[in-house]
């Protein structure tokens, strides 16, 4: 599938003096898993406010299934689900109540909506508990009855902004897996996190936002070829010379040599058998060391090195 | 829509706390009211106003002979007239057997003893007919000089108005005590009060108020499909748990509130659902979250209560007077008096007037608030 989602064309979106969204463009097929990573207060949620026609914006254009989106275009909102970073449910409804009500604002046939409810409670686990009350529920159901309510009525646009925020480690899980099921089914996903982890394990494409602008947009191995660094060894050590540093840096690929608080780190442009040439190196010197690490960068690398700062803050 | 109604119920019924302070609070209200005022009514009789006259030996005696004659007692009317010296008036004013002492003269002058409280609507009673009165005679003194040919005419048609408008406020049921008005009001507050329900729709619907409502909001639903139906829900609900109250005060404080029971309902029904529109329509202004929305709607219906006489009994008489609009558009005041219209008045057409001031009151609310809610995108969530 090759045809458009989402369309953003040169979106701005102020909030008086603060430009929050900056000439932003994205373009989303059918069929992705598209993660927007950015730091809190990068414009992630505004974009998505922006695509949704809650908030108004400043300039650009935004279509959804190549149509314009519009507050009053209900044929594009029936095709959309919607989780929103903030549980957004009714605490006086059951678990099943609350995904009834969200799924019969899209679903008017009752047999079928029917059917939905009990296929959304089956896919997000929540059998168990469908005649809970919210507050009832830990804050990982909680979640899941989140997005629950927002995929019950089987949209074929699915935005799910930061859905994993204060879960444990097994609804996160549990989610991930569900996101990615809810893709294979057919579903077109945007997903928008501050966990580069996840946008890295889920994501077929991702735009990295900073201060309101895309600063990069790719794969996530297109995202990492972007950078210099390719490979980081890090040696415990308690110590090493000037003269091994320099001699360090002068193997092949290798770009820089630090040494701080008895660890040595390597940073490497690419090239295979990096860590082996460091090793010998070492032991050809008779150092003693300890433990020994070699990663490949991550989309944290992508953001430190393109916009010099972390993307957690 | 019938859908959306249930929802509404189950929420608005699941809500412990809400449910019992609406149904708890009138109940409290009205016991307090029946235990403070319980007892007062037996002891004033609204039915005969005993008063003193003080002639000023001017032409003016006359005509305020003519009028207190036709309001007599003899004559149906709902004066016990005496006619007297001053010193004379004021010691039966001193010992309580008159209410006040009517001063003839070109303006008449009401004196009444401020340590008769219970007496207060007497007192009432008689002020509103020396104002009358006056306004009346000012106006003929202005017309006389020009048409003295009509001079009986305007005599008796002055006596007549006067006579009129004390026949009336007789009422029904002239036995009934003076403090069921409280009653009245308490009623006019409980409905008043179901605006908080009607911030509850508006913060349901409106993206920049909260989670829920922006997740309502980007559903396929058109909203104007969203928010009768929750208005509806919203009204009927609040007016089940007003009619508990309602008949705690008819059947257990045996307040006489069963008369013309169907137009009471349709009062108590439109009282709601200009209660909830209001709400509706405070709950679709500016940005404040919903807990401060409903802080807005006690700071706004309180006053109107206050307005109507809830808390001084005399005040909505005080507001006729001097500023009768304000109870015009009053929706408390309006309340209060229809209540009190179907207990005193045969006729009705009062009645009427403020049952369409209502409706249109809610009309108002509700367009008004639709057409800010409709369509809109926010400028900030």
């Amino acid at each position: 599938m090759n045809e458009t989602a989402v369309k953003v064309k040169e979106l701005v979106k102020r909030y008086r003096e603060l430009l929050a969204v900056d000439h932003l463009n994205l373009e989303i097929k059918q069929g992705e898993i598209f993660g927007l990573l950015g730091p809190n207060g990068s414009g992630k949620t505004t974009t998505i406010n922006c695509i949704l026609s809650l908030l108004s914006y400043d300039n650009g254009e935004i279509e959804i299934f190549e149509k314009p989106m519009k507050a009053d275009a209900y044929d594009i909102k029936a095709k959309i689900g919607v989780v929103m970073q903030n549980v957004a449910v009714f605490e006086e409804l059951t678990v099943q109540e609350n995904i009834d009500y969200f799924c019969g604002l899209y679903i008017n046939d009752k047999q079928l909506r029917k059917q939905y409810v009990e296929e959304a409670i089956q896919f997000t686990g929540l059998e168990d508990f469908r005649k809970f009350y919210p507050k009832k529920l830990s804050g990982g159901l909680l979640r899941r009855l989140n997005i629950a309510c927002g995929i019950a009525h089987k949209p074929k646009l699915i935005i799910l902004d930061e859905p994993t925020v204060a879960v444990d480690p097994q609804s996160r899980n549990r989610i991930l897996e569900g996101i990615m099921e809810l893709n294979r089914q057919g579903a077109t996903i945007i997903y928008t996190s501050h966990y580069m982890e996840e946008v890295e394990q889920i994501c077929s494409r991702i735009a990295i936002i900073d201060n309101g602008k895309c600063i990069a947009q790719g794969t996530a191995e297109e995202l990492k070829k972007l950078i210099k660094k390719r490979e980081i060894i890090t040696i415990d050590i308690l110590s090493v010379t000037a003269d091994d540093i320099e001699a360090l840096k002068a193997l092949p690929h290798v770009y820089s040599v630090t040494f701080e608080d008895s660890k040595l780190t390597i940073l490497c442009d690419g090239g295979s058998h990096n860590l082996v040439r460091v090793l010998d190196y070492l032991q050809g010197k008779e150092y003693s060391f300890g433990h020994i690490h070699s990663a490949l960068p991550t989309l944290n690398d992508v953001f430190l090195e393109i916009t010099g700062k972390e993307l957690r803050d | 829509m019938l859908r959306t109604m249930i929802f509404s119920w189950k929420t608005l019924f699941r809500d412990k706390a809400n449910t019992f302070w609406i149904l708890l609070f009138p109940i409290i209200l009205g016991s307090f009211f029946k235990i403070a005022f319980g007892n007062l009514g037996a002891t004033e009789n609204i039915s005969t106003i005993p008063v003193a006259i003080v002639k000023s030996d001017s032409v003016y005696d006359e005509q305020l002979d003519n009028v207190i004659t036709q309001l007599s007692t003899e004559k149906g009317g709902f004066l016990e007239a005496s006619y007297c010296t001053e010193e004379e008036a004021k010691e039966q004013l001193k010992e309580k057997e008159i209410v006040g002492i009517l001063h003839s003269g070109e303006m008449v002058r009401l004196s009444v003893s401020e340590n008769m409280k219970e007496q207060s609507m007497q007192q009432s009673i008689l002020k509103t007919f020396v104002d009358r009165y006056n306004m009346q005679v000012n106006a003929l003194t202005e017309l006389l000089p020009d048409h003295m040919e009509q001079y009986q005419e305007m005599i008796d048609a002055l006596s007549a108005e006067i006579t009129y408008n004390a026949n009336e406020s007789l009422g029904r049921h002239p036995d009934q005590s003076p403090y069921t008005q409280y009653f009245f009001n308490l009623l006019a507050m409980q409905c008043l009060f179901t605006a908080v329900g009607g911030v509850l729709v508006a913060c349901h619907n409106q993206a920049n108020l909260s989670e829920l409502a922006k997740r309502i909001t980007v559903a396929p639903t058109h909203k104007l499909i969203r928010i009768v139906p929750e208005l509806l829900a919203v009204t009927i609900y609040e007016f089940v748990l007003n009619a508990v109250g309602f008949a705690y005060m008819a059947f257990i404080l045996k307040i006489q509130l069963l008369d013309r029971l169907p137009f009471t309902v349709l009062t108590m029904f439109l009282g709601c659902f200009v209660g909830v529109s209001l709400g509706f329509f405070i709950g679709c202004f500016g940005h404040f979250d919903q807990t401060a929305k409903q802080g807005l709607v006690f700071a706004v219906t309180m006053p109107l209560c206050f307005l109507s006489g809830l808390m001084i009994g005399n005040m909505n008489i005080l507001i006729e007077n001097h500023l009768p609009i304000v109870n015009r558009l009053n929706p408390a005041a309006l309340l209060t008096d229809s209540f009190y219209r179907l207990s005193q008045y045969e006729d009705l057409s009062r009645f009427y007037t403020n049952i369409l001031t209502i409706i249109g009151f809610i009309i108002l609310f509700c367009v008004t608030g639709f057409l800010m809610t409709r369509r809109k995108t926010y400028a900030q969530l």
